[in-house]
């Protein structure tokens, strides 16, 4: 009769945690096709996600555009190059920016919610009760929630490149008294339809990342009600840590197969 | 009928903490068994191991042909709908109602209408006597509220075997007496498997067929009811009569030091705790009054007849004094205990024998189980004591 016997060595628990990790999101990624799906969960959870997350990312974001445009507005206009903050604060806010903001935003919002409700509900055995009922708490409970929150992820990333690029301009024109034709001529001097593309691919994958890491504490959480705190803290610097990883990966791999436009 | 459930050799740690090992026993098909031990034993653990939340390391757990130690995800998925587990507080969904909680599987899993669907989750409120109850949250409603309508939910798939976490915390002894009745019921309705884990004496003592005790990581015993209660184990005893004095200590287990000097304090004149002296076996609870009568029942006595001869003397001799006349004629009995009962002038019925008149159906010849030729013998000096005497410690 095998035993299993857990190997030890440095790390190995660390191992094993991103192991576990990885297994869960594949669960999700297979258990997205499974029927029946659960579409009332999501709604309901898409609308939470939105309603957490919207008025934030919108007040975060205006001022990430402002200081993006004054920064820049100094710097280009000792250059003489008062024409390209424009283009390229466009560059830096759809392509960067708005994506990591939104990501920020859902799994600071959201994803910690959805941490603290699924682990709520695993120290009281409600999880357990759902497997025992010969329900997939993966594919009732957590998949809908990483649906919604890349959904949402990509939605808010369209309102945050719009936001973003609406505070620049108002920074820039009424600010530093920049000319709004410039300004808006030059939208497209430096950026081009794939940074919008990588941001919404990099919004989409954000958002999964912060759904599952955020299931997955909420599953896993220490014991006790203490456990649940520590947990959504965790999901939370996980996802962060991730999502910055992640993002400096997508963005180098990027910039690699996709040309600038200037050069 | 329920299924029958095969434990082998089954052992689960937590790291390097062994929780218990080797546990090897049966749960016969639509009987009632419980499981007793003291706290900390891992009673709740092996309930989760059963249906697969928990993984032992080794051994076996058949469910009607699946092992649900080893099996695939798939596989526990599909077994899972056999089952009907009631936890410990209910483990009820937080966010639905009542009505939705108890309706949950039912929507999951069948493709009934919403008007059948009400049917039956109505019903079985009623039956638990939370009508009314419907469409509150179980955060408004009182632990002992949860409970039942943890057990609705977990009756309304009309499963083939159901384990009970503890239905006694939270609860008074009165509804405690009324939830055990209601498993009676619900047993003899559905003939499903039961197992029961408790540390309830009175519910352990008068509710289940087959009673199992888990000490020292171990299995103590798992036999007909009559074997445990009959016991002279020490830790058995012990924990029936819910003394200080003997194996059971505060922690797990006591060393020799101490439970000699708990003896000295009790010889001083220390009260060791425990009502009265609690021994013999209670006659057993039975369904309510037009329920049909117990498939179990009729089954488990047959069964225990055919391993009379393997169990000590004094539960053969509580089993054979539980026996209605009809069943000795039945199990061939009379022939030898004809005599010993003149002798005792009819006191038969010191236990009111529960089972009286009630098999109705004629086994086949060769079913018919023997007496074995065993050690007992009905010696009347003997049994003019059917009660054992009082622990001899």
């Amino acid at each position: 009769m095998a035993t299993k016997s857990e190997a030890r060595f440095p790390g190995a628990g660390a191992l094993r945690q991103t192991g576990s990790l990885f297994a869960l999101g594949l669960d999700v990624a297979v258990l997205l096709f499974k029927r029946p799906f659960q579409l009332r969960e999501f709604v309901q959870q898409c609308w939470f996600i939105a309603s957490v997350t919207i008025l934030p990312t919108a007040l975060v974001t205006i001022p990430f555009g402002a200081v993006i445009a004054l920064q820049l507005g100094s710097l280009t206009r000792q250059l003489g190059a008062q024409s390209f903050t424009g283009a390229a604060s466009v560059l830096a806010i759809v392509q960067q920016a708005s994506p990591l903001v939104t990501a920020l935003l859902v799994a600071g919002a959201g994803g910690s919610a959805i941490c603290a409700d699924i682990g709520a509900r695993t120290i009281r055995e409600e999880i357990d009760a759902m497997e025992v009922l010969g329900v997939s708490a993966v594919q009732r409970l957590v998949v809908p929630r990483v649906l919604a929150s890349m959904l949402i992820a990509i939605l808010l990333n369209g309102l945050v490149s719009v936001v973003g690029v609406a505070g620049g301009y108002t920074f820039n024109v009424l600010l530093q008294h920049g000319t709004p034709g410039a300004y808006l001529a030059s939208f497209n001097a430096l950026a081009q339809m794939p940074d919008l593309y990588i941001g919404e691919f990099k919004a989409l994958l954000f958002g999964f990342i912060a759904g599952v890491v955020a299931a997955y504490r909420g599953l896993h959480p220490p014991p006790g009600p203490k456990g649940v705190g520590d947990a959504v803290n965790q999901s939370v610097v996980v996802t962060f840590l991730l999502l910055f990883l992640v993002n400096g990966v997508l963005t180098l791999v990027y910039l690699q197969i996709v040309p600038t436009k200037l050069s | 009928m329920g299924v029958e459930v095969q434990v082998e050799n089954l052992t689960k740690s937590f790291g390097k903490q062994n929780i218990w090992r080797d546990l090897t026993f049966t749960l016969p098909p639509g009987e009632v068994s419980a499981l007793l031990g003291p706290s900390g034993t891992g009673k709740s653990v092996f309930l989760k191991s059963m249906i697969g939340l928990l993984k032992p390391e080794s051994g076996h757990c058949m469910v009607a042909g699946v092992d649900t130690v080893r099996c695939s995800e798939r596989e526990l998925y599909e077994i899972r709908k056999k089952f009907g587990v009631l936890f410990q507080d209910g483990a009820l969904f937080g966010s639905m109602n009542l009505y939705d909680n108890v309706a949950f599987p039912l929507r999951e899993h069948t493709r009934k209408s919403e008007t059948e669907v009400r049917r039956i989750v109505l019903e079985k409120l009623e039956m638990t006597g939370l009508s009314g109850a419907e469409g509150k949250l179980p955060g408004e409603i009182s632990g002992g509220m949860r409970k039942r309508a943890g057990l609705a939910r977990a009756l309304v798939l009309d499963p083939e075997i159901i384990l009970v976490d503890e239905p006694d915390s939270g609860l008074d002894p009165v509804r405690t007496t009324y939830i055990s009745q209601l498993f009676l019921d619900v047993n003899a309705q559905i003939d499903a498997t039961f197992l029961i884990v408790t540390h309830n004496i009175n519910l352990a003592r008068t509710v289940p067929d087959n009673i199992g005790m888990l000490f020292r990581k171990e299995l103590v015993m798992f036999g007909p009811r009559e074997l445990l209660l009959t016991s002279e184990e020490p830790a058995v005893k012990q924990f029936l009569n819910g003394r200080m004095i003997g194996p059971i200590g505060m922690s797990e287990e006591k060393d020799s030091a101490t439970m000699a000097a708990e003896q000295a304090m009790i010889d001083a004149g220390h009260h060791p705790g425990g009502v009265e002296d609690i021994s013999g076996v209670p006659p057993q609870m039975m369904p309510s009054p037009g329920v049909p009568q117990r498939q179990g029942e009729v089954r488990r006595k047959d069964r225990v007849m055919q391993l009379l001869h393997t169990l000590p003397e004094q539960a053969q001799r509580s089993i054979i004094d539980s026996l209605s006349d009809e069943e000795r004629t039945r199990y061939g009995v009379r022939e030898r205990v004809v005599a010993g009962t003149g002798a005792r002038g009819g006191d038969t019925n010191e236990f009111p024998t529960q089972e009286q008149g009630t098999v109705s159906g004629q086994l086949a010849e060769n079913q018919v189980a023997e007496l074995p030729t065993s050690r007992w013998r009905p010696t009347p000096g003997r049994r003019r004591k059917p009660r054992p005497g009082p622990p001899q410690q």
